[in-house]
């Protein structure tokens, strides 16, 4: 492949300006949270017969689901950024983590408190923040 | 106990896992042609699940976690470096918050 023919800012015009993130990256960039949120409480179930046989791993299948979850998230976000700028896209991936928090309390029997709130809330108001576009 | 070989490949993690963005958006803004820049993201987000499943295996998720978000910081001044991203204040505050919050859920595990 041709080095000289990859643009690498095109999220600027012909004036160099900045183009606005489109909602439709925004909305991907959310899928790819839930999806990233999802695999990671897999993978945490697969990760305690995880080693680096790979045949062991292929019938590892929360590892494999886990895996394939948190793949489909990053092609959802590879999509989005044709619509946006990195620095407001890639934040908004960090809905994970409210979506991984309130499965590990479901599924991995972790305890919810209220620091675990504090944070939810405080990841919630920046998501806000950023997804303004301001 | 903190684990410090946990820590270490949390912080092994962020740091590909920011640096695969910048790949990603790269070869997302030339899409739908499927450039080498992908090829890069996909090998350092491939290593960097490798050193992710690792570190859980060392240190839980609520340790781990927090540590692999300073990635959203990294990735933050990469995008102003390399993309001349225009970031607001504004938009700091909310990056700030996402790193806060996601360190809290982190430090709230006895």
């Amino acid at each position: 492949m041709d080095w000289h023919r990859i643009n690498i800012c095109r999220s600027c015009n012909d004036r160099g300006e900045q183009k606005m993130t489109q909602t439709w990256a925004i909305l991907l960039a959310v899928l790819s949270g839930l999806l990233g949120g999802i695999g990671v409480i897999l993978l945490k179930k697969g990760s305690k017969k995880f080693n680096l046989n790979i045949f062991q791993q292929i019938r590892n299948k929360y590892i494999i689901l886990g895996m394939a979850s948190c793949g489909t998230g990053m092609i959802a976000l590879l999509i989005a950024f044709k619509g946006g700028e990195l620095s407001v896209l890639y934040p908004i991936i960090s809905i994970q983590y409210i979506i991984s928090t309130l499965l590990a309390v479901k599924y991995l029997k972790e305890k919810m408190n209220l620091l675990k709130w504090a944070g939810i809330t405080a990841i919630i108001i920046g998501i806000i923040l950023i997804g303004l576009g301001i | 106990m903190i684990k410090l070989k946990a820590i270490g490949l949390a912080l092994l993690c962020a740091f590909l896992a920011a640096t695969a963005q910048i790949f990603q958006k790269i070869g997302g803004n030339n899409l739908p042609e499927i450039t080498w820049p992908i090829l890069i993201g996909l090998m350092l987000y491939t290593i960097g699940w490798i050193v992710f499943i690792t570190a859980l295996k060392d240190g839980d998720l609520t340790v781990v976690f927090p540590i692999v978000a300073t990635s959203y910081i990294i990735a933050a001044i990469y995008a102003v470096m390399i993309f001349n991203e225009q970031i607001t204040m504004l938009r700091w505050i909310g990056i700030a918050l996402i790193f806060a919050g996601v360190a809290m859920i982190g430090v709230s595990r006895k």
